[in-house]
């Protein structure tokens, strides 16, 4: 008897959810397998939904331990790594994917210690710099990259204590489904990471307009010079941070890691010479 | 003011309500479909922060902290000095005379104080009563209080009618809001029962929640509130208030309540004298998007003063 063919529906991730498009609409695009795949069309009210949800998941992963948040990212990569079979990339693309959360699950609970510091001052205090997540990153992944830059998109946010939005380039909508459902099973959190398809030009409008967005990481290629200078300057109002990205080829380093966090300074006093009581203070 | 009297034949159709759920359903969801231009959206937005009874009812509450509520009331934002102020705060007795200090005399925000055992209402009716007095005594403008569930599921509506009627009178001028808690009482028959109970014994405004029990107010529930409103504004010419509490938190949702009571009582109620919404995050969310249409940008949550 024939059997009718069961195809997946193309969903968007959002807090811990698949969704389609608020808006209703689709771009068509062709899947690996060569037919038509209709992909959501990220709307202006979708952003702003999944700017609030990422919001409101930020605290909550910032707050839990580099060993604790080390193990989700693990997760992730255990994850990646049973389902490489069935990801619609080449294995070898996979095993790289895999290689890449493993190696920042095991920053996470090392790049605080790298990046922070001791630091000189002339009184009698202990002045400290620590790092603290930025809050809420949207990361434009270069369609290039493939599958390892949907990784690398959202990994080493997620590592500094920060939850993300990545903006899906069109060409990526298949394998970042897939990646959804790896997420979901990997224990992040809810919110954390969110996953967007559709127009990315179209939605950057709206997202130079979100004033609490935190920072905006463009991989290469993905903006025309003209419209990453025009996010550029409209973060200026807000203090965003704009991060132009390198390829996903190596890994984001201890500096790149180090601009997706805020570096807080803290002195305390140490009883030396000109300090009559005790007490700390930012 | 006179004790309102009510027979066992009042309370006998008070008990009788009949509600079609289907056709308030349906109802609600016509009005949440509606689109709004973009000026109504203005006019709304500034109209519904007037409506505001900014609230602060915890068991932290300090002076200060109410303080700073009745300055927020007064001017919710700093750089549009033409915004209307709230029309209330609303707090817990105790909190009263801090509340008065802050507002001073001549405020035009009105001071609201729950009384009456809030939120349980397990007290004895004198020490209730006693409550309202203090809060008037000490400058309530306004008082919110609550009716015995218990008294009334188990069938006591003559008591329920007569607390009522008892606060009224203790109330004198003050304005007396009457929350039924709508979540614990099961159905909307009841609660189109009760409001039809309350509005005779003597209330101001008929209020859904004390917002420390889910569901709050909802649409349907504040749908058949109104609509109670109404018959009793066609049969008598007397106009109650009506004020939805707790779970009201968008400046979306607050505009879909402010179109429902548009198109069941008209524009007659669209002011804060007749309509409130019982609230403390709502007007943060107010005032983004009254920034938003002023600046053209979506403000961040974390640029308006979190109370």
């Amino acid at each position: 008897m024939s059997r009718l063919g069961i195809h997946k529906t193309l969903k968007m991730y959002v807090g811990g959810s698949f969704i389609r498009s608020e808006s209703g609409r689709v771009i068509a695009h062709h899947s690996t397998a060569g037919d038509v795949m209709y992909v959501p069309r990220a709307s202006r009210k979708d952003l702003r939904n999944t700017l609030e949800i990422a919001r409101k998941a930020q605290p909550g992963w910032g707050g839990r331990t580099p060993y604790n948040k080390g193990q989700i990212l693990y997760r992730i990569a255990e994850m990646l790594e049973d389902r490489a079979g069935a990801f619609p990339a080449p294995k070898a693309q996979v095993t790289t994917a895999v290689d890449r959360a493993v190696h920042h699950a095991g920053w996470s609970d090392k790049i605080v210690a790298v990046l922070s510091s001791i630091n000189p001052v002339s009184s009698g205090h202990v002045n400290y710099a620590h790092l603290r997540p930025v809050g809420v990153v949207m990361v434009l992944p270069s369609a290039q990259d493939g599958l390892l830059g949907l990784v690398e998109a959202i990994c080493a946010p997620l590592l500094m204590g920060n939850s993300v939005i990545v903006m899906v380039p069109t060409e990526l909508s298949e394998v970042a489904g897939a990646l959804s459902e790896v997420l979901a099973v990997s224990d992040v959190p809810a919110g954390v990471v969110n996953l967007l398809m559709g127009d990315v030009p179209s939605v950057m409008d709206t997202a130079d307009l979100l004033d609490d967005l935190d920072t905006l990481v463009v991989g290469p290629g993905t903006l025309s010079p003209e419209r990453l200078t025009a996010s550029e300057q409209a973060a200026a109002r807000t203090m965003r941070r704009v991060i132009r990205a390198p390829s996903a080829e190596a890994p984001t380093d201890a500096m790149g890691l180090g601009r997706l966090a805020e570096v807080q300074t803290v002195w305390m006093a140490s009883g030396g010479p000109g300090v009559t009581s005790g007490g700390g203070g930012y | 003011m006179s004790l309102q009297r009510c027979t066992e034949a009042d309370l006998a159709a008070f008990r009788s309500a009949r509600i079609d759920e289907m056709s308030v359903a349906r109802r609600v969801a016509r009005v949440k479909s509606r689109s709004l231009k973009a000026d109504t959206k203005d006019r709304l937005l500034r109209l519904a922060v007037s409506m505001v009874d900014l609230t602060t009812l915890e068991g932290m509450d300090t002076p200060d902290r109410v303080r700073a509520l009745c300055h927020k009331a007064s001017r919710p934002l700093a750089e549009q000095p033409d915004l209307p102020s709230t029309a209330a705060v609303c707090v817990y007795p105790a909190m009263v005379p801090a509340a008065r200090e802050a507002l001073g005399t001549s405020s035009p925000v009105g001071l609201a104080s729950v009384a009456t055992g809030f939120p349980s209402g397990q007290l004895a009716l004198g020490q209730r009563l006693s409550e309202v007095r203090w809060a008037i005594d000490h400058g309530a403008t306004e008082i919110d209080m609550v009716i015995s569930r218990g008294r009334l599921l188990t069938g006591d509506w003559g008591w329920v009618f007569d607390e009522i009627a008892a606060t009224r009178e203790a109330c004198g001028p003050v304005v007396l809001k009457v929350i039924f808690e709508t979540g614990e009482l099961g159905s909307l028959e009841t609660i189109a029962g009760v409001s039809q109970l309350a509005i005779a014994a003597g209330a101001d405004f008929i209020k859904t929640s004390t917002g420390k029990i889910s569901p709050a107010a909802t649409m349907p529930v504040t749908f058949v509130m109104l609509d109670v409103i109404r018959e009793h504004y066609l049969k008598t010419g007397r106009m109650v208030g009506m004020k939805p509490a707790g779970g009201i938190r968008t400046a979306k949702q607050a505009l879909q309540y402010l179109v429902l009571v548009a198109e069941t009582l008209g524009a007659d109620w669209l002011t804060n004298e007749r309509f409130r919404f019982g609230a403390s995050s709502l007007l943060n969310d107010l005032l983004r998007q009254l920034i938003r249409r002023q600046e053209g940008t979506y403000p961040s949550p974390r640029r308006i003063s979190v109370d």
